[in-house]
């Protein structure tokens, strides 16, 4: 009973991911999953849901048709959506029940490609893990596939720009508010950054935008989730990268890292490599997305002098219910944690335990209801996590030059 | 890297076969492994001197987690080939071609090509492709071609080609190709032209024809395949010509 959670909730899982990852990139994404669950991965976990139209469709499996086998209809049904709404790419991905059923879907996408000739990508989902899991592959997966349809080879053509182009890479409505992603677009503008691609939250391009994401000049790292993905585009194209969000005083050190990285090719851990080292106790504890919270940490250290501690969804590779692959290796957490930080694989009482050892929790705010009386607790919303609950804390205030907005009840000291 | 999987009805001397034939290889100077995808997990047993190793489902029944190395699924046999077992879950129970699934998932993240770079890879698969997962050795990425161990009895001509048309109907999805036939006799009737006429049906070669062989019995009383046990006697010869054969014939 000691994994028992009571009050709360698991993260969102790896379909809910790949829904969220190439909700506007103009494909059309399939979950092989009974019907009726389609609110699990584009209403509930989306946000973009009511204003934004996206191509998702929930192929309906059913218990005879596991027990027979019948991948015709998956692939019968596919092609005939595809007829009809015209996507530029298609992406399978599976649930808990093909999961188990051992559903063969590399050689389905490619009887699909060859059916419809259309780029057609599997993304190895089970439903069990984490959404990160899902945003890492589905980048880093179609990315791959257009690399391989030569698509990415006609971006050739540069276009002049003043100012050096740079991608944000990594940002969905499930680690990011719609405020906050604003905030940074609007901070990378006035800081002589023109924004090439931004994927793939708040899109609003063409499909061949994307072809053109190896233009820009070094990629702004958001989440751990888009590190697969930047590493390859490293690899591939040589295309820099820095990792950190420009959070309080914080910000002057991601613009040097950006500068560096355009000019000496120099990779950069911005959010790892300014934090506190020194061997002082922490006196606040951030959990969530790891970028994301260790850069927030990091600007806080900075601006305050104080020793922090950062929880971070785990990448599940400890979790012996799932027997499947891991892209979010635990050599990208090392990269990003610090010594005092470390992977989310605590039950609901333990993680009370340790919030009563600090004074300040940064998290979303369902982790109030399990904080200590006496901790001063600075909600920060996580749609992965408690869903719409978290819209009310955007934390688009993180932007600003200095913490002290956002930390407005009780500056962390 | 030449990667057979080795299919046929129940009891028809898959194991025997495979284990004889990874023996060859390995006389022959290869790099081989040896994955036994049975739930009873004995396919290497006579690479082994008798000796049971610990099969992936047994790993995961005793310490309630994946194996972190091959070390702890994986022993070293007859001229060092490398022998493995899928396993299964308790008779009666779970789901043994999900197991093979998981095993090949494992194996996968273990990097076990790319460590071991082996010659060859021989998958030893129970009886019939009844589910998804006892088709998984001939998915895109694990064996490339399909041997059907067959008699001349009517069941194993009948699962022989029950396999041969699940084979077929997989022609789309890049699949492993059926290449042939091994007729290990059981001495009924008219046993070689009835395997023979099944063959041309199927249009595919009888790759060898092993004759019932007290040898092979008595090696494998000792454990052992008859490259150890009897390493000059003709039984012997005839899997080092089929192993020989068998590259020359995937090579073309």
């Amino acid at each position: 009973m000691e994994d028992l959670a009571i009050v709360l909730p698991s993260y969102a899982a790896d379909t809910s991911g790949v829904a969220s990852a190439l909700y506007e990139l103009g494909g059309l994404t399939v979950i092989h999953d009974a019907s009726g669950c389609n609110s699990t991965y584009s209403t509930f976990d989306e946000p973009r849901w009511f204003t934004k139209e996206s191509a998702i469709f929930i192929s309906g499996l059913t218990e005879m048709e596991a027990i027979l086998g019948q991948d015709e209809r998956l692939i019968n049904d596919v092609i005939a959506a595809s007829q009809a709404i015209k996507p530029k790419f298609i992406t399978l991905a599976g649930s808990p029940m093909p999961h188990l059923l051992g559903t063969d879907f590399k050689a389905i996408a490619n009887i699909i490609e060859e059916k419809t000739s259309l780029p057609t990508i599997n993304i190895p989902t089970n439903g069990i893990n984490t959404y990160a899991q899902g945003l890492a592959d589905a980048w880093r997966i179609l990315m791959q596939k257009l690399q391989t349809a030569k698509t990415l080879k006609k971006t050739e053509k540069k276009t002049k720009t003043e100012k050096p182009s740079i991608n944000l890479l990594g940002t969905s409505p499930l680690d990011q508010s719609q405020e906050l992603i604003a905030s940074l677009k609007d901070f990378i503008g006035k800081n002589d950054f023109n924004i090439q691609t931004n994927l793939s939250f708040d899109f609003q391009g063409k499909f061949q935008d994307l072809t053109r994401i190896t233009l820009a000049k070094a990629n702004l790292v958001l989440s751990a989730s888009a590190l697969p993905l930047a590493q390859w585009l490293y690899e591939t194209f040589e295309q820099p990268y820095v990792v950190g969000w420009p959070f309080g005083h914080l910000a002057k050190e991601v613009l040097k890292a950006l500068s560096k990285a355009i000019n000496d090719q120099k990779i950069s851990y911005v959010c790892a490599e300014m934090r506190n080292k020194d061997n002082t106790k922490p006196t606040c504890l951030l959990i969530g997305e790891s970028v994301l919270n260790t850069s927030i940490a990091c600007a806080l250290e900075l601006e305050f002098n104080i020793k922090t501690k950062v929880i971070t969804i785990s990448n599940n590779s400890n979790n012996r219910l799932i027997t499947s692959h891991n892209s979010l290796s635990d050599n990208i957490f090392n990269h990003i944690l610090s010594a005092d930080d470390c992977q989310l694989r605590e039950n609901e009482s333990a993680i009370a335990e340790i919030f009563s050892q600090f004074k300040h929790i940064v998290a979303d705010p369902i982790y109030k209801m399990i904080a200590n009386p006496a901790n001063i607790f600075h909600p920060l919303g996580h749609l992965a996590f408690s869903g719409r609950l978290s819209l009310e804390y955007p934390g688009d205030d993180l932007l600003l030059p200095s913490l002290s907005t956002f930390f407005r009840r009780s500056l962390p000291c | 890297m030449l990667k057979l999987a080795f299919y046929g009805k129940g009891g028809i001397g898959k194991s025997t076969v495979t284990a004889n034939l990874a023996a060859a290889f390995a006389t022959l100077g290869l790099k081989v492994i040896q994955i036994g995808c049975d739930p009873k997990a004995d396919s290497t047993i006579n690479l082994l001197h008798g000796q049971k190793i610990t099969s992936v489902m047994d790993y995961f029944r005793q310490y309630d987690a994946e194996p972190n190395d091959l070390e702890t699924i994986a022993k070293r046999g007859f001229k060092n080939i490398l022998c493995l077992e899928t396993g299964g879950p308790t008779p009666g129970l779970g789901c043994a071609g999900r197991g093979i699934i998981t095993t090949f998932q494992i194996l996968k993240e273990l990097q076990l090509f790319e460590t071991e770079q082996p010659d060859v890879v021989l998958y030893d698969v129970l009886g019939d492709v009844v589910c998804g997962g006892f088709a998984a050795p001939i998915r895109e990425g694990y064996a490339e071609y399909v041997v059907i161990v067959t008699s001349g009895e009517k069941m194993a001509l009948y699962a022989a080609n029950n396999i041969a048309q699940a084979v077929a109907n997989f022609a789309d999805r890049s699949y492993a190709k059926l290449l042939g036939l091994v007729l290990n006799c059981r001495n009924v009737p008219d046993e070689q032209a009835k395997v023979e006429a099944f063959a041309k049906s199927v249009n595919v070669p009888i790759l060898a024809t092993i004759p019932r062989s007290d040898e092979i019995n008595i090696c494998e009383d000792l454990g052992q395949t008859v490259l150890e046990g009897t390493a000059n006697s003709d039984i012997a010869n005839l899997f080092l010509t089929l192993a020989s054969n068998l590259q020359k014939l995937t090579k073309r």
